[in-house]
């Protein structure tokens, strides 16, 4: 893995949860870029160029659905491999993710080790 | 109660006889007095017996008049009684009426039969903010919300017809807002028994709707907003478990486990109450799949085997045959198996014996889990179903759950078509079945007007589980056609009144019959042209007398079903 090739963009509203999966994605030997609302991500998602993409649904500013389709349908950053996450378990938030362009969507609370390894799997497609 | 009774004056009553017998006596009283007083009339030599028959005669006439006048005076009270009796049950008939309509609790409405009100009581006024004057004479459809017009139109014919129908209807208030209001109508008639109009009693249920509603509204917020913490535990939790911010003791290690495990029992119930609100704006949504039961259950064992064995339990796998595949959601199934089988392994003592078993028959799948545990009584039966029940002494069987396993397992059962039930008996242990319907043999509407050739054409059918259904003339052919819809229709064409021919024409005419395929049979030529005219999907028509082997190959033919096939197995296609 190259110097920048195992950077990922953590973005969650949710101090706790921030701070959790921060030291798991670190402990797994990856690099953390944090956003906290919906803006703030879509700026870093263009400037920091992530491996990959963590991104909440419920975020202040610009929900997580809009923030996928903007990136998704964006040639330059399309190629990011985006997981969502939501508290929501309905159906129709999957759909929705899908639709959106999202490669994963994983249900809070979710398994961390099934997360860490749905960003492994999803990296190595990139590369 | 004839008034007078005209023949009375000329029967000899007991009253007669009784006021003769007065007059009698005053009539010789006279007699005596009569010739006391003259004594000169002894010298017109009348007898004595002149005076006594005189004596008589006024008597008997006077008993007669007497009697008569005592009896009418008797009648007369006698109904002058019956009149105060009734007009006093009328007022108070009347009254309690009044009483009911100005202080019922539900809004009464009562309609012309052209759907105009002609009375309104002051519940209408109430709940609606309008006066009831302003609304007298005005149409009740136009209270109505438009989307329920019809079903309103529909249930008060029923009612002018001399039904009593129950219904629920949205009105709109003077404001705007919108009422739920539960009807219960009955037709009103005038003396003569004919329907003239129909009083519909209505009741406000927007309150507990609305509560509903809320209530779902709040345990969906108040799900979601309890995850987002438990997924920050939770992932805090297992971060010092896996040792990521330092090693830490076996003990603490075992507490940690404690905490996590709670964290996912209290995440299962945020997840079951969610799950139970959504079923009730039926807002679950499957996600079906064409997929082996039987390795559901496979699975199922191997993920369970180790925690039975803790227990000493023998878990053992019993598949009756092959099952075929069939469409279902496997993450609500596994949920459902789960349920059960955590029941079974929760209420079963150490050492016992379950089995997860499933069969096909007749294009039903039925899968169980059966113990030998503890046993629930038959009054409990349907009781452990219902939300937040658990079964009795439960407690004793360690952890208590929300009660909403059952209730959701039979929901995801319905889901798929199904039903759920358990057959148990205390002490002995406990089987719980569900069935899904995983195909629908092909319906056969058979159409001929000889009840004798319909029951043979039964006969050739019966070793196939088709579902048959038969009608022996045109029209009942095509309200079946319509009501039934079959997936092939045997069709004679020489039938009195309404032709072969004509059914098919008619069977045209609506775009749900006129793809049906249709056996045709005749005991004559067939008018091809007029059967090409006609435009159905045709089928070779079969000569009568038709022979069994015929019969059966067109069936299948234009069911598209493999005739090779053995017959048997071919319900399940």
């Amino acid at each position: 893995m190259s110097e920048n090739g195992n950077l990922i963009l953590l973005v969650d509203d949710e101090e706790d949860l921030v701070l959790a999966l921060k030291a798991r994605f670190l402990a797994a030997g990856y690099e953390v870029e944090v956003a906290r609302d919906g803006l703030e991500a879509l700026q870093k998602a263009r400037s920091v160029e992530p491996e990959i993409i963590v991104l909440d649904v419920m975020l202040p500013k610009m929900d997580g659905f809009k923030i996928c389709r903007l990136l998704k349908f964006d040639s330059r950053y399309s190629r990011i491999p985006i997981i969502m996450l939501s508290a929501r378990g309905q159906e129709i938030d999957r759909e929705t993710g899908k639709k959106a362009g999202a490669d994963e969507y994983m249900v809070k609370p979710f398994d961390s080790a099934l997360l860490l390894q749905r960003i492994r799997e999803l990296i190595r497609s990139e590369q | 109660m004839g008034l007078i009774n005209k023949k009375a004056e000329f029967v000899v009553t007991k009253g007669v006889l009784e006021n003769s017998l007065v007059g009698t006596c005053m009539g010789l009283l006279v007699g005596l007095a009569i010739r006391g007083f003259f004594p000169r009339l002894n010298e017109i030599n009348l007898d004595w017996v002149i005076f006594i028959l005189i004596g008589l005669l006024i008597g008997i006439a006077s008993g007669f008049e007497r009697d008569r006048k005592q009896v009418l005076m008797r009648r007369k009270a006698q109904l002058e009684a019956e009149i105060r009796q009734s007009r006093v049950s009328l007022l108070t008939t009347e009254e309690r009426y009044k009483n009911l309509f100005n202080y019922a609790n539900d809004i009464i409405l009562i309609l012309e039969s052209d759907g105009r009100f002609a009375e309104l009581n002051p519940k209408f006024e109430e709940i609606f903010g309008y006066s009831a004057n302003e609304w007298l004479g005005r149409s009740f459809y136009d209270l109505l919300t438009s989307n329920c017009r019809d079903e309103a139109i529909k249930n008060f014919w029923e009612t002018l017809k001399g039904g009593n129908p129950r219904f629920i209807l949205d009105a709109v208030q003077v404001r705007g807002g919108v009422v739920n209001l539960s009807c219960a109508s009955s037709p009103v008639r005038d003396a003569e028994g004919e329907v003239i109009g129909a009083m519909i009693i209505a009741r406000d249920i927007s309150e507990s709707k609305n509560l509903e509603e809320l209530q779902n509204r709040f345990v969906s917020h108040a799900s979601h907003e309890l995850r987002t913490p438990l997924t920050a535990m939770r992932e805090f939790v297992s971060l010092l478990v896996d040792g990521v911010v330092g090693e830490i003791t076996e003990e603490q290690k075992q507490y940690l486990g404690r905490v996590e495990s709670n964290i996912d029992r209290l995440s299962r119930i945020i997840d079951n109450l969610l799950l139970m609100a959504q079923a009730d704006e039926e807002k679950i949504t499957l996600d079906k799949r064409l997929l082996d039961l039987s390795e559901l259950l496979r699975q199922v064992r191997g993920d369970y085997q180790a925690a039975a064995a803790k227990k000493n339990q023998e878990l053992i796998l019993n598949l009756e045959g092959e099952l075929p595949r069939f469409h279902f959601d496997p993450d609500r199934m596994m949920q459902v198996l789960i349920n059960l089988l955590g029941n079974a392994m929760k209420y079963t003592p150490d050492g016992g014996k379950i089995e997860l078993g499933a069969r096909c028959e007749k294009g039903i799948v039925t899968a169980w889990v059966k113990d030998n545990g503890v046993g629930i009584d038959p009054e409990q039966h349907e009781r452990i179903f219902d939300r937040f029940q658990q079964i009795r002494d439960g407690h004793k069987f360690g952890r208590k759950g929300a009660g909403l396993g059952l209730a959701i397992s039979r929901e995801i059962i319905r889901l798929h078509r199904g039903r759920m039930w358990v057959e148990s008996q205390s002490g002995v242990g406990s089987c719980f079945y569900f069935s899904i319907p995983v195909s629908q043999a092909p319906k056969i509407l058979l159409v001929d007007d000889d009840p004798d050739l319909v029951e043979m054409y039964k006969d050739f059918l019966a070793p196939y589980h088709y579902r048959v259904e038969v009608a022996y003339n045109g029209e009942e052919a095509l309200e079946k056609a319509r009501s039934q819809t079959p997936d092939l229709m045997v069709l004679d064409v020489v039938m009195p009144r309404m032709n072969g021919y004509e059914v098919i024409g008619r069977l045209q005419e609506s775009a749900q019959t006129c793809n049906i395929p249709l056996v045709i049979l005749t005991a004559y030529g067939l008018d091809q042209k007029r059967l090409n005219g006609l435009g159905h999907r045709l089928i070779p028509a079969l000569h009568k007398p038709v022979s069994m082997n015929e019969f059966i190959g067109a069936v299948r033919d234009s069911l598209g079903e493999n005739s090779e096939e053995n017959p048997a197995r071919s319900a399940i296609q």
